[in-house]
């Protein structure tokens, strides 16, 4: 097998964790032949995951054959210790281990793979008894582990590009991976020089690392190695192995001591015979993954190869050099000269050759001349002119060294020319002496170079030092020094030179280590640390306290940075000690000021404008129950109150910082104690200038106690001044003097005042009592009331007026008593009822019994009215009253007092006349009577409308309201509006009738407003009610002599309306004998609502039902969708990746597969859709020839290649589920057309009539027919007659879904058929009324 | 905003799904990194700790209905309950077996889900998908 296509494998299998991957790219997969392997992976995998499956209901411990099985969670990525081989199978020690204490101890353990964190998880819910873990502490509280079977060790991983990693420590700067739950992380967690990443799994990790993006990986030792070179992971290398060696042992959940035992006794076995360490050395002790026979045949070549490659080459250079060899010597020999020559010319450095004896230079480079200025020749001429260019200063030592030096050796000098343009330049020049055999100096050799360029830089560079210097020590507050990455000084400021001699006496130079001067050792760890912290880039500042010198420094700490890189750290130091020692004073006073604050009883605080609490007391946070921490947080204080308090609170802050400035109020305010407080709490705004920022100081006092006193005694004070104006009758007292002391409020109301401040000290007699009832002075010294006072006797008085505010009157009945106070009296009090009402109901009683014996008396009927309007109107004082009967059509004033003429002109008659003077009448033949009196002696008054009575009065106490009404809206008939002009604001008119007809009115004429009052109306109207019966009996009585016949038509009269009382009785008993039916009829009707109500319960279950079973076909067809997916998935890679390497057969065997699973979702969606029919989906008025239209069009193309023949009839036009009835249609006109016999062209009919209250359709063929025996069973879901391979095809759920299609139509449906001949589908369906 | 796509993250339990989904990702495009969570509880953590592992952020996510433990609406309450600073503003598509139409009506009711879509993914329907709601 291919050895790419095998790693892909791997990476596929692995990829089943739940983690981050990173696919590999740029894989070629084409060279890849198919193998059965695959095939049969694929298998395994589905027979894995059905067994998943049926154990998963399954508790974790069972019996199999009687052996115990114990579920073992295994890591699926853990080699060696526990991993999923090439065969799909489970491989590892811890395995192995089992397998072999299964095998010695009689139990089976049953293998899962799955990734680390499902293990756990599993382990958690007893999913699995086992799984292989690292022995720590913690987990040992939360699993039973058994003995340690192996030791497991942590190795740390590095990207080989990376070269700065070399321990843990190195880790600094750089990206560092870790496995998730891995218990490397915990342990460096509080690193926090290096950046952390988390990779769910190991291979990620390693992945990861690989491609650079992290820099280094820690990892289970043996696990990772196997990783790299499995994966061939050439980017990756091992950097620290053996870290942390832990005990590797089994664990299971608490409580399952039994397994623990069971194992311990068998690991403790096989140490003893020494099976345990056999097994370690099997899967442990290789670090290195074992290639397979084909890597290893490849090393085997390329070694073979490469040895041989060697000995050619070794060969043919042999020869080559050999040959070369030869060539070189007489080249060298021929070329020396011209080479030396080209060499000189070309190089920047002055070369040169002198020959001793003769003095005479023999050579010098052309490089001179560029350098000196001068022409070579100058110097072959004179060898020493070269002296005379040589800087002044620098001569003379140079011409001895020349002189003496350069024939001993060592002549190595600089010294400045001064070329002929001025120009000075630096010159290096070594010379050295060339001896010949007999060891004389013949010759000798010098080189000068031109350094100038790198002296001026020194300069420089010098200048810039001294410069900096001068900066750095010219901030005489400010000490600076710079240290390089080993802590030493490279510069420093004068001042810090002074600071570390007072502070530990050292005197430091550069390249000191600064560390090493710092005698406390807490003080060089931390200043250690800063330097380390800054070595990483950071900027910081920080405080130090220097103890030998109690000094204080505020350190500035910055990277040197060159070149992008940190070559040290430089550090600006500021001595802020007399600033701390400020700050600390402040502090303490603060300190002090708090303690004085919190201890005080009374709450304070200090809060921003804005509502932010910053500073509150332990007084205040004790009696409202809130913490300080509570207040200091929150962005206004009052969110911490209820919403009423807050409100409040707020709203005296605003006041006091905006306007006031001060305020002080008191609240009554629940507090932690749960008890009612009287807070006293004042406010005072302060501003602090200079920051411009306002705000409140609180103090608050609990004045409950000093309060309580007082609110007792005006609780009592309260209860009494609530009981006073609690009732109903005016109370007031007086003094000696007759002042008021006090009025309750019936009293201020009654008398017509708004406050009690009204009455109070003032001469109550004088304001209430000034004049008797007949309008006589009734002078103080007279006052019956005031009387009391003096003979201490109580008074009780009814005949009395008093007088209200505004000069009106009332009549009284009062109550004076004195008022005793330590045998003395001190004033009274006077009780008093307002007795209109009782003087208005007497004087109507007395009325009332006046008009009675008026009407009974033997006056004549005009004298007799007149006498009876005359006493009403003494009695009420209306304006005019007057009395209106019936004189033909008309009904003018029988009697009226008050009337003016000019009044009785216009309104004595009411009949409406047309234009020529004619009585206007009504439909019925009655005149029309115009105005409000016309209306109410018609009767047609609106009993709804308050300006009538029940009895048919009109009434109004303010007559201009009847001019709002606009024409159409106006209750009256033909409005006259007379009554309102002259100013009769109030006015009623009653109706008096007679034998239940109205006869005339009483009509009541006031110039005031309010002159009536419900029980005046009534009164008039029983008034009215006996003078109609007066009338009645005036005019019956002359009746009565002038004729007996009338008599005797009234004894019959009398004698129907008795007959009539019988029949009422009898129909009052049917009305009994109804109601007893109505109840009889109501218990039915209750036990019908129960029916009804269970009946309803039952359809809902049904529905309920209904809906499972919908929700049951879509669950079960998803379920059914997902493993066919996955199977057309896969098979779409397969065709995909190996479609090409298959053969014809093996394309064949694949379209097979691809079509049955094709199919079968085909089959599945179907099911789906049967399961959703008649869902969501409502009727709709169908004009059915319209839809078969429709139908025919979509099924044109087949209809026309078939040649098919379609006869439709006239159909009906029904309400019905519109969606639906249409794929009735084109199931069975498809249906019809594809069971067609061979040769013979479809004919098609359609057809429609009405069976009772359904439609039956009909639609027949002259296809293949259908046998008897199929008659039901074609309607079935999925059953079909013909095969899939035969002419015939379809899914098999066309007819079921017409099925079930008319039982949503409540119909049927059903087929006659004859083999050979033809078939008829029947069907029938509800048209729904609209 | 549309923006780049540059990671894709699955969230399903069917191990050969995402297999297949990874393939047909990588036919579109083999340089998107693609994050697979084999429950919505490990894709909750990884949001999670997004910021403190410096893990990458996923442009477009996948979110399978039908899982374990964890089903994608119950998911996407807890995906919602994420601190602001946490939500990714990935643009979530609902990837599953049946158009069930109480799910797509149930999608709607989130506002973060951009779309609805069967399964299985493919070349053309990830085409789509970035067409309509991101740059690339």
């Amino acid at each position: 097998m291919d050895k790419r296509r095998k790693s892909i494998d791997k990476f596929v299998a692995s990829k089943s964790s739940n983690r981050i991957i990173m696919l590999f790219t740029g894989l070629d997969c084409s060279k890849v032949t198919i193998s059965s392997n695959k095939v049969c992976t694929i298998r395994i995998s589905l027979a894995l995951v059905f067994t998943m499956f049926t154990c998963q209901l399954a508790h974790a411990v069972k019996q199999v054959n009687g052996l115990t099985v114990y579920t073992v969670a295994i890591d699926k990525e853990y080699e060696p210790y526990e991993f999923i081989n090439e065969e799909n199978g489970v491989d590892g020690f811890t395995p192995a281990l089992l397998r072999e204490i299964g095998k010695l101890a009689g139990v089976s353990f049953e293998f899962k793979p799955m990734t680390w964190s499902e293990a756990i998880n599993k382990l958690d819910s007893k999913e699995v008894d086992l799984i292989s873990m690292i022995y720590t502490p913690k987990r040992a509280q939360l699993y039973e582990f058994s003995l340690p079977h192996s030791k497991i060790s942590q190795a740390l991983f590095c990207n080989s590009e990376v070269m700065n990693i070399k321990d843990i420590a190195s880790l600094a700067g750089h990206k560092v991976g870790f496995q998730h739950d891995d218990f490397m992380y915990p342990n460096l967690a509080n690193r926090k020089d290096f950046s952390k990443l988390i990779f769910l799994s190991k291979l990620d990790g390693f992945i990861h690392l690989n491609n650079g993006l992290v820099d280094a990986f820690f990892c289970a030792h043996q696990s990772g190695v196997n990783i790299i070179s499995t994966y061939k992971l050439k980017n990756v290398k091992l950097v620290l192995g053996n870290l942390y060696p832990q005990q590797f042992a089994f664990a299971t959940y608490r409580g399952n001591k039994e397994l623990i035992t069971l194992i311990n006794r068998q690991i403790l076995t096989m140490k003893a015979n020494g099976k345990l360490t056999e097994l370690q050395g099997i899967w442990l002790s290789k670090h290195i993954h074992q290639p397979n026979w084909f890597e290893r045949n490849e090393l085997f070549l390329a070694t073979l190869v490469g040895i041989v490659l060697g000995l050619v080459l070794l060969l043919l250079l042999w020869n080559r050099s050999l040959h070369l060899r030869v060539a070189s010597k007489t080249k060298i020999l021929q070329d020396s000269e011209e080479q030396f020559r080209q060499l000189t010319e070309t190089i920047q450095e002055v070369f040169w050759i002198t020959d001793v004896a003769k003095k005479q230079m023999l050579y010098i480079s052309p490089a001179y001349e560029t350098i000196c200025g001068v022409p070579i020749e100058t110097l072959y001429n004179d060898p020493r002119s070269w002296l005379n260019f040589v800087h002044q200063e620098d001569r003379e030592r140079i011409a001895n060294a020349a002189y003496t030096k350069q024939k001993t050796g060592g002549y190595d000098e600089k010294y400045r020319i001064v070329r002929p343009d001025g120009e000075i330049r630096w010159i290096h020049e070594k010379a050295f002496p060339v001896k010949n055999k007999v060891g004389e100096v013949y010759r000798i050799v010098g080189v000068a170079e031109d350094f100038t360029s790198i002296k001026k830089i020194k300069l420089k560079l010098i200048e810039q030092n001294t410069l900096n210097e001068a900066i750095i020590n010219s901030q005489k507050n400010v000490i600076i020094f710079a240290l390089d990455k080993n802590y030493c000084y490279t510069t420093f400021s004068q001042s810090h030179v002074q600071e570390m001699k007072a502070a530990w006496n050292v005197d430091i130079k550069v390249g000191m280590n600064m560390l090493e001067c710092m005698t406390i050792y807490e003080l060089r760890k931390k200043a250690k640390s800063s330097i380390d912290r800054t070595l990483c880039g950071e900027s910081f500042t920080e405080i130090q306290h220097q103890p030998t010198t109690n000094t204080y420094y505020e350190l500035s700490w910055n990277p040197t940075i060159q070149n992008h890189a940190i070559i040290g750290v430089t550090s600006f130091v500021q001595n802020i000690t007399e600033r701390k020692l400020s700050e600390e004073k402040i502090k303490r006073s603060e300190e002090i000021l708090r303690t004085v604050l919190d201890n005080s009883p009374i709450g304070i605080w200090l809060l921003e404008s804005t509502g932010k609490m910053v500073f509150v007391n332990k007084e205040y946070c004790r009696a409202v129950g809130i913490s300080e921490e509570r207040f200091l947080e929150v962005p206004h204080y009052s969110e911490l109150y209820t919403k009423d308090v807050a409100e409040t609170c707020k709203e005296s802050d605003i006041e006091t910082l905006e306007f006031s400035g001060l305020s002080r109020t008191t609240e009554h305010l629940i507090l932690a104690d749960g008890k009612l407080h009287d807070l006293e709490i004042t406010k005072v705004r302060i501003s602090d200038e200079t920051i411009g920022v306002k705000g409140l100081i609180g103090i608050s006092r609990d004045i409950t106690e000093s309060n309580l006193a007082e609110a007792k005694e005006r609780t009592s004070h309260q209860r009494f001044r609530l009981l006073l104006d609690a009732t109903e009758q005016g109370i007031f007292g007086v003094d000696n003097n007759g002042n008021c002391t006090f009025a309750n409020k019936a009293c201020i109301q009654k008398l017509g005042y708004d406050t009690e401040n009204d009455l109070l000290g003032k001469h109550i007699h004088t304001l209430i009592h000034h004049t008797r009832p007949d309008g006589t002075n009734y002078p103080a010294n007279d006052c019956r009331a005031y009387k009391s006072l003096l003979d201490k006797t109580g008074k009780h008085v009814e005949d009395e007026f008093f007088w209200r505010k505004d000069g009106t009157s009332f009549p009284v009945e009062y109550w004076s008593r004195s008022i005793f106070q330590d045998n003395a009296i001190t004033g009274a009090v006077i009780t008093f009822y307002d007795i209109t009402q009782r003087k208005k109901t007497e004087a109507f009683k007395t009325l009332s019994s006046d008009i009675l014996s008026i009407l009974n008396s033997n006056v004549g009927l005009k004298e007799m009215i007149e006498m009876v309007l005359k006493s009403i109107q003494q009695l009420t004082g209306y304006s005019a009253i007057g009395m209106r009967l019936k004189v033909g059509d008309d009904y003018p004033y029988f009697v009226q007092r008050g009337f003016s003429s000019e009044f009785l002109s216009t309104e004595n008659s009411i009949v409406a006349l047309d234009k020529e003077g004619d009585i206007c009448r009504d439909n019925d033949g009655n005149p029309i009577l115009e105005c409000t009196c016309g209306l109410v002696i018609s009767g047609k008054t609106n009993k709804t409308n308050p300006l009538y009575t029940k009895s048919g009065s009109f009434v109004t106490n303010n007559s201009l309201s009847g001019l709002d009404f606009s024409p159409d809206k106006d209750p009256r008939i033909g409005a006259r509006d007379k009554c309102i002009y002259l100013q009769y604001a109030s006015y009623a008119i009653i109706p008096i009738k007679a034998n239940d007809q109205i006869i005339g009115t009483l009509q009541l004429n006031d110039k005031n407003k309010d002159a009536f009052t419900e029980d005046s109306i009534n009164f008039f109207e029983s008034i009215c009610m006996n003078i109609g019966t007066t009338l009645m009996r005036k005019h019956s009585e002359q009746k009565l002599i002038l004729a007996n016949k009338e008599l005797l038509l009234h004894n019959e009269e009398r004698i129907k309306r008795s007959a009539e009382l019988i029949l009422a009785k009898e129909l009052a008993l049917q009305n009994e004998e109804k109601a007893k039916y109505a109840a009889e009829l109501m218990i039915v009707n209750a036990e019908l609502a129960k029916q009804n109500e269970e009946k309803e319960k039952r359809s809902t279950e049904l529905s309920i039902a209904n809906k499972e079973l919908q929700q049951y076909a879509y669950i079960a067809s998803h379920d059914l969708q997902e493993p066919l997916r996955t199977v057309s998935n896969y098979m779409k890679v397969f065709e995909e990746d190996y479609f090409d390497q298959l053969d014809a057969n093996g394309r064949k065997y694949l379209m097979s597969v691809n079509r049955a699973t094709m199919r079968m979702s085909i089959l599945i969606k179907a099911l789906l859709d049967f399961s959703r029919l008649g869902q969501n989906s409502s009727r709709s008025i169908v004009d059915c020839n319209v839809l078969i239209d429709e139908v025919l069009a979509d099924l044109d193309t087949m209809l026309k290649t078939k040649q098919a023949n379609i006869h439709v009839d006239e159909l009906p036009t029904l309400n019905v589920y519109e969606t639906e009835l249409r794929q009735v249609f084109q199931n069975l006109l498809t249906n019809a057309v594809k069971f067609q016999k061979k040769g013979v062209l479809p004919e098609i009919k359609i057809s429609c009539d009405k069976t009772g209250d359904k439609w039956k359709f009909a639609v027949s063929d002259n296809g293949i027919g259908i046998a008897p025996i199929h008659y039901e069973r074609i309607f079935e879901i999925f059953k079909r007659l013909h095969n899939n391979e035969s002419e015939y095809q379809g899914s098999g759920i066309g007819l079921a879904n017409c099925k079930k299609i008319i039982q949503l139509h409540q119909g049927e449906i059903w087929l006659e058929s004859k083999l050979g001949e033809g078939t008829t589908f029947y069907f029938t369906i509800k048209n729904w009324e609209e | 905003m549309k923006k780049k796509l540059r990671t894709i993250m699955l969230i399903d339990d069917n191990d050969d799904d995402n297999f297949y989904h990874q393939r047909e990702i990588n036919k579109y495009n083999q340089e998107i990194s693609i994050i697979t969570m084999e429950t919505a509880m490990d894709a909750l953590k990884y949001f999670k700790t997004l910021k403190e592992y410096n893990s990458l952020v996923p442009d477009l996510i996948f979110l399978d209905i039908n899982m374990p433990c964890m089903d994608g609406w119950e998911f996407l309450q807890e995906y919602n309950n994420l601190d602001n600073e946490l939500l990714s503003t990935a643009v979530i598509i609902m990837l599953t077996t049946s158009n069930n139409p109480d799910d797509i009506r149930k999608t709607t009711g989130w506002n973060f889900v951009a779309d609805f879509s069967t399964k299985p993914l493919t070349k053309e329907k990830l085409e789509g998908i970035i067409k309509k709601f991101l740059l690339d």
